[in-house]
């Protein structure tokens, strides 16, 4: 069973406009953007009784209500998930782990919502493009650690690494490249990584001699060579 | 050579490439414990033996001896333990030796 919406506003200690409690939207402030936080009168979020799900009108942060409650109480949402459905009531495919939000970032969110029989026969593919997700993901996070490291700005790096696995909805994201720093061997996507590093750093060299700036260029490398990569695919499908 | 060296305010871990084919790290933790030190880290070298011989021991001694007035010290244990990257660690400037 679900639980309801206001009810886990509740037990989260989200502050609720009492006057909308009996009303079918029941309003409260935002713990997303927190842009009523200053203004007694205003509750930007909006919780929806019947259909169980929020939405913020000033920053646009929404969803079902396990995604509400993984979001402020910042479990994952698969634990969310077994804290109303169990653990072992059925094997579930991997790609039916993956959260509305992840779901979105490969572009499945809406196929799932809305032709759920195409999405039922497509979940070896769902989790094709997750995994690809993943390792793009990875592999920038890994050039940025490197040159972060290079550059003597390990603790800023860290910080852009959590900000890019909380964006691409990675939670592991920061652990995976730390973990294959540490390694003896270096997979593959790191040596992918290390590649984009490489570049960046030339391009940071030639552009300044300070190195200040060289975690811009990772991304810049880094697009160059999804883009060259998607490119190259093309050719592939032509030939 | 070292490539980083980082601390979480009791150790000093050094970042030493792996011997190995390909690219990948070892890192050593090198940590004051009374009159000596403990090194620990995990490599293909020391697999079986942690006091077998290796570069990224042979770094953390050259290291030590630089930087100590009074090396040798009473003892050096070795230990055989896989270390990883921490997100808390603070990277601090490389100890410029030599012979790394
Ligand atoms: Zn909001
Ligand atoms: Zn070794």
């Amino acid at each position: 069973m679900l639980p309801s919406i206001v009810n886990v506003a509740e037990e989260n200690g989200l502050k609720i406009n009492p006057r909308t409690l009996k009303q079918k939207e029941v309003l409260c402030k935002c713990p997303f953007c927190l842009a009523d936080a200053n203004d007694p009168k205003k509750y930007y979020l909006s919780l929806n009784l019947k259909e169980n799900i929020y939405k913020c009108w000033y920053c646009k942060e929404s969803g079902g209500v396990l995604q509400f409650e993984s979001s402020v109480t910042g479990k994952p949402f698969q634990e969310v998930k077994e804290k109303y459905f169990g653990k072992n009531r059925k094997k579930y495919h991997p790609a039916e782990m993956l959260s509305p939000k992840q779901l979105a970032l490969i572009n499945w969110d809406e196929v799932k919502r809305n032709h759920f029989e195409e999405y039922k026969k497509s979940l070896q593919t769902v989790i094709a493009d997750w995994k690809a997700h993943v390792r793009e993901q990875r592999i920038l996070a890994f050039a940025k650690l490197l040159i972060g490291i290079e550059t003597m700005k390990y603790s800023i790096v860290i910080e852009n690494i959590k900000k890019q696995a909380e964006d691409v909805q990675i939670p592991t994201l920061v652990e995976d490249v730390l973990s294959m720093y540490s390694c003896t061997q270096w997979e593959e996507w790191a040596l992918e990584g290390r590649i984009i590093a490489g570049v960046a750093y030339k391009t940071a060299k030639q552009e300044s001699k300070e190195l200040e700036n060289a975690l811009i260029y990772v991304s810049l490398a880094f697009y160059q060579a999804i883009n060259d990569h998607s490119q190259q695919k093309q050719f592939e499908r032509v030939g | 050579m070292i490539k980083a060296t980082f601390t979480d305010g009791a150790a000093l871990y050094i970042v030493v490439p792996s011997q190995g084919e390909g690219h990948g790290n070892v890192i050593v933790k090198i940590k004051k414990e009374g009159n000596g030190f403990v090194i620990t880290h995990s490599c293909s070298e020391n697999q079986m033996d942690a006091h077998a011989s290796c570069d990224h021991k042979l770094y953390s001694l050259v290291l030590l001896k630089k930087h100590l007035d009074n090396y040798p010290v009473e003892f050096i244990h070795y230990e055989n333990s896989r270390i990883h990257l921490q997100p808390d660690w603070i990277q601090i400037q490389n100890i410029k030796v030599a012979e790394c």
